[in-house]
């Protein structure tokens, strides 16, 4: 997979003729990058969990690499018409595969029976004879379990990236810091490497750094709003709960209805569906923009829990 | 409530192109979209068709998960990759990635190309693209990249 400038075709040397110590210099930035596959599964949150912290990082760290994990947005290839028939017979044929072993069932059953009552007196013997029958065997190395989502609940509130945003109080932050930067504004340089992850969809590297954050900033809505979401992307509801209770008692206006929102979202997900209810009330009847979403959610967990399913 | 094959036809190009995006190669996303729906067939009087796809978007990244997992033990992938690079970018990499000329297919195949090392048949199998395609996107993308640094059409 090494292409230099010595395997350009005609049209490329032409192209980039004056250009090729940047385009030298440009691929030498990016060896040891990890490769594009890796880097798409990893924004999918779909490899496994030390694949994904290592690429995790490297993405948080650097925008070429974020930009090739975006893929190819709508140019992206789908099916062709005959591409889905062929796939949904083959669907269908590993279905009625599937459903097979039922109708031998019948024609196996005795001798399954019948090796059941042979395994069944040999343990006897066995047990009998107080021999040792070994170590249990090991797990093997590469058993792999898959799992199918759990049963999906009646209604799960809505949970979509906030995008960030910033308080006019962080814009115009004019803090005491030692190592302020040279227009005073220290917290908008500290909070960048969360934020860059946060918006890297690096949710571990985003909690990691907001968190460091908040014994030297106290109070700052920012620091503890996106801790609070990138704890709930990382699952960890009580986690979330903690930062947006802090971050409720900021008081500031400009995020309250988020906040209240997604600690609904983060109650609900862990459970406690009375507090998810209590927060998605206040959003109700404060009537602010977010009030219809949230009466609408609050009608829709009522339907669901008098339907469950 | 929808049938089976009603739902494959809603959500099957959702499906798939999610799961290109986690494996990176047509046959194996192929595999992953089969799974997913057969999974969903096996599944199917117990499942609120409302959280269709993305019950089978889950399937496929947790299909995607295991896929993974077997390619690191056969490949042994580095688990370490180069920190960022240093932060001094040459204009052409800042113009391929901030430039509002290009499509994101654009930039996508540039750096395949010029960054990864690709040829234009690497670029198609991991892309899906065809390589006319990328062939196609290359040339539009060189055509930006030579007005945009003041290079003479020839």
């Amino acid at each position: 997979m090494s292409t230099d400038r010595h395997t350009w075709d005609r049209e490329e040397r032409q192209a980039l003729a004056g250009l090729e110590d940047q385009i030298d210099a440009m691929r030498r930035r990016h060896v040891g990058a990890p490769p594009f596959e890796l880097l798409r599964a990893a924004r999918a949150d779909a490899l496994p969990d030390d694949l994904q912290t290592a690429v995790s990082e490297h993405l948080a760290a650097s925008p070429m690499s974020r930009t090739l994990a975006e893929g190819l947005g709508e140019d992206a290839p789908v099916l062709s018409a005959e591409e889905q028939e062929r796939l949904l017979a083959r669907i269908m044929k590993d279905a009625r595969k599937e459903a097979a072993p039922a109708s031998v069932w019948g024609w196996l059953r005795p001798v399954l029976v019948g090796t059941g009552i042979v395994a069944v007196a040999s343990l006897v013997w066995i047990v009998s004879k107080g021999t040792d029958v070994g170590e249990p065997l090991a797990p093997p190395d590469s058993q792999v379990v898959v799992a199918l989502p759990p049963a999906v609940p009646p209604f799960l509130l809505p949970f979509e990236k906030p995008d960030v945003r910033l308080s006019m109080s962080a814009l115009t932050w004019r803090g005491s810091a030692p190592s302020a930067t040279d227009d005073g504004n220290q917290l908008l340089a500290d909070l960048k490497p969360g934020l860059d992850a946060y918006r890297g969809n690096d949710y571990a590297t985003a909690n990691r750094q907001l968190t460091a954050l908040v014994s030297r900033y106290p109070g700052t809505i920012e620091i503890l709003f996106y801790q609070g979401v990138s704890r709930v992307f990382l699952n960890d509801y009580a986690g979330a709960i903690a930062a947006f209770d802090a971050a409720d008692a900021v008081g500031d206006r400009t995020f309250a209805s988020d906040v209240a929102w997604y600690r609904a979202v983060a109650e609900q997900r862990s459970g406690n569906d009375a507090q998810a209810r209590a927060q998605l009330n206040a959003i109700c009847n404060a009537r602010g923009s977010d009030a219809g979403r949230a009466c609408t959610a609050l009608e829709q967990l009522a339907k669901a829990s008098a339907n469950p399913q | 409530m929808a049938t089976f094959e009603e739902l494959y036809r809603q959500h099957v190009q959702a499906v798939f192109r999610f799961a290109l995006s986690v494996a990176g190669k047509r046959e194996v996303a192929e595999d992953l979209t089969s799974e997913a729906f057969l999974a969903l067939h096996r599944n199917l009087a117990a499942i609120d068709q409302s959280q269709l796809p993305g019950w089978l978007l889950t399937v496929v990244r947790n299909r995607a998960r295991d896929w993974w997992r077997r390619q690191m033990v056969e490949r042994r992938y580095a688990e370490q990759f180069a920190a960022a690079p240093e932060p001094e970018a040459p204009p052409v990499e800042r113009w391929l990635l901030d430039s509002t000329d290009l499509k994101q297919v654009h930039r996508v195949c540039l750096a395949l190309r010029y960054v990864q090392g690709m040829t234009r048949a690497e670029i198609s199998a991991r892309t899906g693209l065809t390589e006319m395609q990328v062939k196609g996107h290359l040339q539009y993308g060189l055509t930006l990249l030579r007005r945009a640094h003041g290079v003479q059409e020839t």
